[in-house]
């Protein structure tokens, strides 16, 4: 068994905290104020983070699953809204990598430097529950028609690539979902209302409409009717990188609390030397190690194609638990300031909260976390 | 265009240990981090490469560890990398290093620049460029903050001083020391760092680069170091003046007097 990263990802780590210091973190506050930063999406497509996921061969860096966990945890000290945004975009790049056709990646991946990349799978009516999507897609010559409405789409409104779950065989359920690629120019597609949001504000979150939409049958990413299979491929994707977020949130939440805990002095000493302080440290610290733990294994398992789902949703809504808990203990740390909207530990409690519910909800993940326990022979 | 960029691996953090046996700087288990000038050294000679066509060769000496700060400068676009190691050039001062950089650069042959960033900033000595370009032979300038290429064989750059800036044309080959408002250094990218690990850095001693042997490590380092010490912290004393604005004053210029700082 190997914990150590390589001399390579060492490098990469120290030059994204170099990076997130000089570029994401500054503009934390900006982004929770006014939103998605142009200016930083810019500067990262030029450093060449944007594509540090696509590979080679097709302008990108390449990396694997465990670093571009470490690359979102890295990047979402600084900014979880930054980490959502590449959960989002690279969970898109990774369904494409598995199931594009050779046309496919060449046409769209070189793309993903400059471009955002969004996957729609929710609809207004039933939240992430697929077996009430309504959204359809018909052939009718080299074509689909597309008709329906996708809802709470991460990176929607911004993006310009967006991979749409629509039903081709409504009799066969959800063996009857096929993925289709549509570009924001494709006939009949339009961009709907943008979601104002409590966390993760510099994330855009929006809906998109498809009236007649027409796609060629040269962008469908799949084989036909296997678009389920693509879909909880790319939630098993996205819950790696959320729970690389909670546990950036943690980080951040551990590191701000204990520098304040350390300089607050009630009665002449800090509130560091109060047990009920160190408690909520120690709780931090010990969510922090165990979150990362998770992440990197089934970012690790994911590299070496072993089945993850369980993993990735367990860094997910563990993480998320882990990290919506060490935000209120940095509030609670924090006191009066703590609730301020000054001090940055009241953001992270918003930005928290919204991985318990994006790509899939807590409770849904627990639903499906028992029905692997509760069905399959133990794996270990 | 031939460049050859000098840099050096600097402690990561500021906390430095000294060998208390010969007074030297510990390096060899530190993590390091490229001097920061050296930084701005690199970015130039990356411009350079952009905007003129041009080779460009990172060069570090030190233990096999300084392979990290080489690989940063492939990462940031260098195309090649050159480490002098060796036990023998342990304990080199700047005479020594001097030495060794400038006989490295005469085995590449046809250097048109040798680039280094104005100073390290954990010795400060900023020594180490002007002697590798005594050895050469060649013109140097130091404290360079722009330079423009008029032709093959000349040079305009501007030297600058706190409050005076010098306008020096020259000619190729040239050794430059650069400050940090000569450019801003880019980032290493995903890509770059990618491309960096496949790269092989070739490792020279001294045999490779045929020094004298008197003339590098210890035994070509006629600096002695006495003693270094980490200066200990001076105790703040604060002395607050709990009166109205007029009282302070003369109270504050009297004890200025007392003190013969007035």
């Amino acid at each position: 068994m190997e914990f150590d990263f390589t001399d390579e990802q060492i490098m990469l780590r120290k030059m994204l905290r170099e990076f997130t210091k000089n570029e994401v973190t500054p503009r934390m506050k900006e982004m929770d104020e006014n939103g998605f930063s142009e200016d930083l999406f810019k500067i990262m497509a030029a450093t060449g983070i944007n594509d540090l996921a696509v590979p080679e061969k097709y302008g990108g860096a390449g990396y694997d699953y465990v670093t571009q966990a470490m690359a979102i945890y890295e990047l979402s000290k600084g900014s979880p809204s930054i980490g959502i945004i590449l959960d989002a975009h690279w969970k898109v790049v990774a369904q494409i990598v598995k199931y594009g056709s050779e046309e496919i990646k060449q046409r769209y991946l070189p793309r993903a430097k400059d471009e955002l990349f969004a996957f729609c799978i929710t609809e207004p009516a039933g939240g992430s529950t697929i077996e009430s999507n309504r959204t359809t897609a018909v052939r009718t010559g080299d074509d689909w028609v597309l008709n329906g409405t996708k809802s709470w789409i991460t990176n929607g409104g911004r993006a310009s690539v967006y991979v749409i779950l629509a039903i081709t065989d409504k009799e066969q359920g959800l063996d009857g979902r096929t993925t289709l690629i549509a570009d924001t120019d494709s006939p009949g597609f339009s961009l709907g209302k943008l979601e104002s949001t409590m966390g993760m504000r510099g994330c855009p979150i929006g809906e998109a409409i498809m009236e007649d939409c027409l796609i060629p049958d040269s962008d469908r990413l799949g084989e036909v009717n296997n678009g389920i299979e693509i879909a909880h491929e790319a939630h098993d994707t996205a819950r790696i990188f959320m729970g690389a977020i909670a546990a950036a949130i943690q980080k951040t939440a551990l590191e701000l609390s204990v520098e304040y805990a350390k300089e607050r002095l009630v009665y002449g000493k800090p509130i560091a030397d109060l047990q009920a302080i160190q408690f909520k440290i120690a709780e931090m610290a010990m969510g922090l190690l165990s979150t990362k733990l998770i992440v990197y294994q089934s970012a690790y398992m994911k590299d070496h194609d072993q089945p993850h789902t369980r993993e990735a949703a367990t860094a997910k809504a563990f993480g998320s638990q882990l990290a919506l808990r060490a935000a209120d203990h940095a509030i609670q740390i924090f006191g009066g300031y703590g609730y301020s909207r000054e001090y940055p530990v009241e953001h992270l409690w918003r930005d928290a909260k919204s991985l318990q519910i994006a790509e899939g909800s807590l409770e849904k993940l627990h639903i499906d976390i028992a029905n692997v326990a509760l069905s399959e022979e133990a794996r270990e | 265009m031939k460049i050859v960029v000098c840099v050096k691996q600097i402690p990561l953090s500021n906390t430095v240990k000294i060998d208390p046996q010969t007074h030297n700087m510990v390096r060899d288990d530190e993590e390091g981090r490229m001097n920061p000038f050296d930084r701005n050294a690199v970015e130039e000679a990356l411009h350079l490469k952009e905007t003129h066509g041009a080779e460009v060769i990172a060069m570090s000496m030190g233990p096999p560890i300084f392979t990290s700060t080489l690989r940063e400068a492939l990462s940031m676009g260098c195309d090649d990398a050159v480490l002098l190691s060796s036990r023998a050039f342990g304990g080199a001062d700047t005479l020594a290093t001097g030495y060794t950089l400038s006989q490295a650069i005469k085995k590449i042959g046809n250097v048109d620049l040798i680039l280094f960033g104005r100073q390290a900033v954990d010795a400060d000595t900023g020594q180490v460029g002007p002697i590798v370009a005594e050895f050469l032979g060649i013109p140097q300038v130091t404290f360079v903050s722009s330079m423009n290429v008029i032709n093959e064989s000349e040079i305009e750059v501007t030297r600058f001083y706190d409050d005076e800036e010098e306008i020096v044309e020259t000619t190729f080959p040239l050794v430059a020391t650069v400050r940090s408002e000569l450019n801003t250094p880019r980032y290493t990218t995903p890509l770059g760092i990618r491309r960096a690990f496949r790269k092989e850095i070739s490792v020279y001693n001294e045999t490779d680069i045929k020094c004298d042997p008197s003339r590098i490590g210890m035994r070509g380092s006629p600096t002695v170091v006495t003693d270094t010490f980490i200066p200990k912290k001076a105790g703040r004393n604060m002395h607050q003046l709990n009166t109205n604005a007029e009282k302070a004053a003369r109270e504050l210029v009297s004890i200025l007097r007392d003190r013969k700082l007035l």
